[in-house]
């Protein structure tokens, strides 16, 4: 139930970031709001509840970028599955290390959308995000994922974590 | 097997969470899908959301902006101060009024110049996904709007229409890497296709031979055979021509005509009654 909550609210904050990028006037870069849900599933929600929020993060993510491909759901739950994995090696109750892994998270999840759209677009079509807009991309939505880590503590499954690490 | 099944079940899901998506996109997904119900139930919820925040962000705009202007009045002052800070925020509310008249009489201007039929809209949203370059309209189908039509804003070419639900649609910009429109270089009327590179780059001219009439500074309109937009409107400036590369075309880039980041208002054409307008003038601006 907590899991849809989260999810809920991922929706929320998806469609306010696209006018909040408007509003700020982001060129190129754009926030990875999407992705702070899903490597908060990763850290603190158990396998299966997890991989499923994150699919519906990235179904979202997906719908809302106007191309629907089905791309963005493989990228949310592979991220999820890397968080899960790294999640051994990090404290999930540090607010810290959950922002550093979510600037890691936008970093990885740029490069592999950008792969992704090089080798299934048109021939001669270049890579169409630059470094810097993923560098920018994962610093604006690192900040956004510690102001937002409050929030999501307070939908948490109160028991906490399930099983750390569970998926290795 | 179903002990197996059972000790496995997380990284089945998992796996399988992981795999149909791929599967889905590398068969036929990254061409785009038509949208489906649980589709067309994500954008209800999320374009209220959107239009919401729109109305609230501009309604702060203004909220602030009088708020400034009413800082330097206060009870001691005399009635011809009291006056002029009245008078500012007119002029300040005034200018805001001139500057968005200017710019729906631009829109205005364009629309009842297109031959065919349109529609008016807002933009209410940017995409979140960098990777392609769309953007929200607050029109959809309900009021007409179908995928394919050809979107404008004041200063020239924007994009198509790529989704339609009932209250709003998507349009794909001119800058979207999968983006390709019809172009005519207007001193010359050498033809070309423009298409898009995404992320903030400017559009790419292609398909013109190396031996062709084009000069950088060259304004590219469009040609009116793409069967999507209209003869000789606006989609960039040429910025630069290269004919190094060897091969039996140049290259060059565009800066394009609109600039997405600042776009509020669009005009959709919804029955575009004669895409190659003979009425369009040449480089002299002389209709032929």
């Amino acid at each position: 139930m907590r899991v849809a909550v989260l999810v809920g609210i991922a929706l929320i904050l998806m469609a306010m970031q696209s006018v909040l990028v408007k509003i700020l006037g982001l060129d190129s870069a754009r926030l990875g709001i999407g992705l702070a849900v899903v490597v908060f599933l990763g850290l603190r929600i158990g396998d299966i509840p997890g991989a499923l929020g994150a699919f519906a993060v990235g179904y979202f993510l997906d719908v809302l970028s106007g191309y629907p491909s089905w791309l963005y759901p493989f990228l949310s739950v592979a991220i999820f599955a890397a968080v899960r994995i790294i999640s051994d090696f990090a404290d999930s109750e540090s607010r810290g290390a959950y922002t550093a892994i979510v600037a890691l998270a936008v970093l990885l999840h740029a490069l592999l959308a950008g792969a992704f759209a090089w080798l299934t677009g048109p021939l001669n079509s270049s890579a169409s995000v630059t470094l810097p807009a993923i560098a920018l991309e994962a610093a604006i939505t690192a900040l956004a994922a510690f102001v937002l880590w409050p929030l999501f503590r307070l939908i948490e499954p109160k028991k906490g974590r399930e099983e750390r690490g569970a998926l290795i | 097997m179903r002990k197996f099944l059972f000790n496995n079940i997380d990284i089945l899901v998992l796996a399988a969470l992981m795999g149909i998506p791929l599967l889905l996109y590398l068969t036929a997904g990254h061409k785009g899908r038509k949208l489906n119900f649980a589709d067309r139930a994500v954008l209800a919820v999320a374009a209220p959301i959107q239009r919401l925040m729109t109305n609230a962000q501009e309604s702060a705009a203004t909220g602030v902006s009088t708020y400034v202007a009413l800082q330097g009045a206060n009870e001691k002052a005399v009635t011809c101060e009291r006056e002029l800070a009245t008078t500012r925020t007119e002029l300040n509310a005034a200018t805001e009024a001139i500057a968005e008249n200017r710019r729906l009489r631009g829109i205005l201007g364009l629309a009842d110049a297109q031959p065919g039929k349109h529609l008016v809209a807002r933009v209410i949203g940017l995409n979140p996904a960098t990777v392609h370059s769309a953007l929200r309209i607050d029109r959809g189908s309900g009021e007409g709007i179908l995928v394919g039509m050809a979107v404008l804003s004041a200063t020239g070419v924007l994009g198509q229409v790529i989704r339609a639900t009932d209250k709003s649609a998507d349009v794909m910009v001119a800058t979207d890497p999968t983006s390709r429109v019809g172009g005519l270089i207007q001193r010359s009327r050498v033809r070309c296709s423009v298409s898009g590179a995404g992320g903030g780059h400017p559009l790419r001219l292609d398909l013109v031979r190396r031996d062709e009439d084009v000069l950088a500074g060259d304004r590219v309109v469009t040609s009116g055979t793409d069967g999507v937009f209209p003869k000789g409107l606006l989609i960039g400036t040429v910025v630069e021509i290269s004919r190094t590369n060897g091969g039996s075309y140049l290259s060059g880039t565009i800066t394009p005509a609109v600039d997405v980041e600042r776009t509020e208002e669009v005009v959709v054409l919804t029955s575009p009654s004669d895409i190659s307008d003979p009425r369009i003038p040449d480089a002299k601006g002389v209709a032929p």
